[in-house]
């Protein structure tokens, strides 16, 4: 029992693994909230594809001396935007868009990366984020956005929801598709930049579709399975860091394992039912 | 958004999901964390972290076992690749001491785990506070850097250091003959006398972090073993001024260290002196070698990766350059880390260069590489290349 209980303890007795638990624990929450509503709509790679749109954005922001975040959140907005329209006016498909936008815009950012070669900006870096070194700062920024990333989800739920499962009737009912897609684009895009810069991209993708997937394959309603998806997000973070402790293994790749576990399980759990 | 009852039914699931998974990590080994909370020894060892393997090593020889020293990197890792787990990050917490080389080395996320220590308030040593760097020129592409060598050292304005390079040159000369002899006892006196403006050591750490940012300064000095020994002496005051009780033992082993050093200087002109000026020419993998070409009359007439970096896209004209230098110097090596063996070996190819040698030139090798201390390794480098350079 005692060593059980040094072992949940000891790592936490370090400040900044605290700090790794506060805001992997939110963005735990945050992410499959979104990804509840990213995996129904198949959305799945948009956040990966931003993560790497936002280079030449990064790339600016670095070159006037600015925090990358200064030129990655501008430039996801614009993005999402730019997705969105394009969506909407050619009637490609969004993967089709996504996968276009990406392309160009992360090519652009590496060859416009040796323009910052005098402040060696690391590609790794900008992807990879390190949950184990988040600041004060960081643990703020990710408690405001999961706030605000919460609270509009909450607010727009219902039309959300009604606009994702039947985009036809919405127009019917007069609610503007258009207008909430653009939104949710938004919100999306903001929330993946953000979080990338505390937990890295391989968290943040994880999260984001992981735990939805998992909890839509065993529940049978949206409401539920954004419940249950935020919970598998934050035992998948929680069991992950433990575990990334315990092993002294680099901490966001534990957590999305974990998460993977989780799917595997979930699968199970539906198989089984069938 | 009422919770229903029936979501109550996937609560025994999460609790099955996570149990299980904590189990996996109980079973799995566990490292004990280093802690400090050890039986009271009546003297503590002073604990040190260091950001790579060879420094590791240098605290090693001038701390014995006085020092309880581990690297961030071990041996044979890549620092521009290196993902810390947690207790990597907690050792840099516990650490008494933080050594690092400087000059922008430790990019990205190491230099984030130092401003971490910094703030933890442990002493955080960064070695270009000891030597006196040469600049760093980013190469635009290869051909560039020919004959700028004998500016660099007039430029330098200095950070108040004097040491000279060339001084060192002469000194190891005059050392040559009794060295053998003498190494890993007694004889500090006579080494320290060109030491002696080494007592700002720990005093401006802000301005070591002013050199990260604009990355002017080459910080690959290790190739350099009289730049090496500077470092020493000044790692071992900084030592002895975090642990007083043991200066006096770090002072002395550093100093024998340093013959040491001095020997393998000499050592290395000894080794070089068979290779004729065509041969002295380098073709490495990354801008790593400037210290050792403007020592031993090298000259890097090319890099494969013009940045500091190992992660940076090469633009096309820079390589297709680079053959043509490669061409044009009846180059008959190209000197590479595991990490580039791709790109050199096409670039072999292309150009008819038949060797390309794999150098340690980040890190130690691993246990049984032959190179796993620093002299060791500087030793398989000199002996790999000059095999590669004389074969014609």
């Amino acid at each position: 029992m005692e060593i059980l209980q040094s072992w949940l303890v000891a790592p936490f007795t370090y400040a900044f693994m605290v700090r790794a638990l506060a805001v992997s624990v939110l963005v735990g929450v945050m992410c499959p909230l979104l990804g509840t509503y990213v995996v129904t709509r198949d959305l799945g790679f948009m956040s990966d594809a931003l993560a790497h749109s936002v280079m030449p954005g990064v790339v600016a922001a670095v070159l006037v001396g600015l925090h990358p975040l200064w030129g990655a959140v501008p430039s996801a907005i614009v993005i999402a935007l730019l997705l969105g329209w394009l969506v909407h006016s050619t009637g490609l498909s969004a993967d089709t868009t996504i996968g276009i936008l990406f392309a160009g815009l992360f090519a652009l950012g590496v060859a416009l990366l040796p323009l910052v070669r005098h402040v060696s900006l690391n590609l790794e870096d900008l992807l990879l984020g390190q949950v184990l070194g988040a600041s004060q700062v960081d643990v703020m920024v990710t408690a405001i956005l999961t706030a605000v990333v919460t609270a509009v989800l909450y607010g727009l739920h219902s039309r959300l929801l009604f606009v994702s499962f039947d985009p036809l009737g919405a127009k019917v009912a007069g609610l503007s598709a258009t207008r909430l897609d653009y939104l949710f684009l938004m919100l999306l895009a903001v929330a993946t930049v953000t979080a990338l810069q505390a937990v890295g991209i391989i968290l943040v993708i994880s999260l984001l579709i992981t735990p939805a997937a998992a909890a839509l394959l065993v529940t049978r309603t949206f409401e539920h399975a954004m419940f249950l998806s935020a919970g598998f997000g934050v035992s998948a973070t929680v069991v992950g860091l433990y575990a990334s402790y315990h092993l002294n293994v680099a901490s966001g790749p534990v957590m999305a394992l974990v998460a993977t576990a989780i799917f595997a399980v979930a699968y199970a759990v539906a198989a089984a039912r069938r | 958004m009422t919770v229903p009852r029936s979501i109550f039914r996937l609560i025994p699931i999460l609790l099955i999901v996570i149990s299980s998974a904590l189990a996996a990590c109980v079973v799995a080994p566990v490292e004990a964390p280093v802690t400090g909370d050890g039986p009271a020894a009546e003297s503590q060892p002073l604990r040190i972290v260091t950001s790579g393997s060879i420094v590791a090593d240098w605290v090693h020889q001038i701390g014995g076992d006085h020092v309880e020293v581990s690297a961030l990197v071990p041996p044979g890792g890549d620092m521009h690749m290196f993902q810390p787990g947690p207790q990597d990050v907690a050792r840099v917490a516990d650490a008494d001491m933080v050594v690092m080389i400087g000059m922008g080395l430790e990019a990205g996320w190491l230099d984030q785990l130092f401003e971490q220590a910094r703030a933890d308030e442990a002493v955080v040593i960064s070695l270009e506070e000891f030597i006196d760097p040469l600049p760093y020129l980013p190469m635009g592409g290869a051909g560039d850097a020919h004959g700028d060598e004998e500016e660099h050292e007039d430029d330098e304005d200095g950070h108040g250091h004097d040491e000279d390079a060339d001084e060192h040159h002469e000194d190891a000369h005059g050392h040559d003959d009794d060295a053998d002899e003498d190494h890993g006892h007694g004889h500090d006196e006579e080494t320290d006398d060109d030491h002696g403006d080494h007592e700002d050591a720990d005093g401006d750490h802000e301005d070591a972090h002013d050199h990260h940012e604009h990355g002017s300064e080459d910080p690959h000095f290790w190739f350099d073993p009289p730049r090496v020994r500077a470092a020493v002496t000044g790692l071992a005051q900084a030592m002895g001024a975090a642990d007083p009780e043991h200066a006096a033992i770090y002072a002395e082993r550093a100093a024998s260290y340093g013959l040491e050093l001095e020997e393998l200087h000499s050592w290395i002109i000894e080794q070089v002196s068979v290779l004729s000026a065509e041969q002295r020419v380098l073709v490495t993998s990354h801008d790593s070698f400037q210290y050792f070409a403007h020592l031993y009359d090298f000259e890097v007439v090319g890099t494969i990766i013009p940045s500091l970096g190992t992660s940076a896209e090469i633009e096309a004209q820079a390589l297709a350059r680079l053959v043509d230098t490669i061409k044009d110097h009846g180059v008959n090596a190209i000197f590479t880390e595991a990490l580039t063996d791709k790109l050199a070996a096409s670039l072999a190819q292309e150009t008819g260069v038949d060797i390309v040698v794999r150098l340690y030139t980040g890190s130690l090798g691993v246990p049984g590489s032959g190179a796993e201390t620093y002299i060791d390794m500087m030793r398989h480098n000199v002996e790999t290349m000059v095999q590669a350079l004389s074969t014609q």
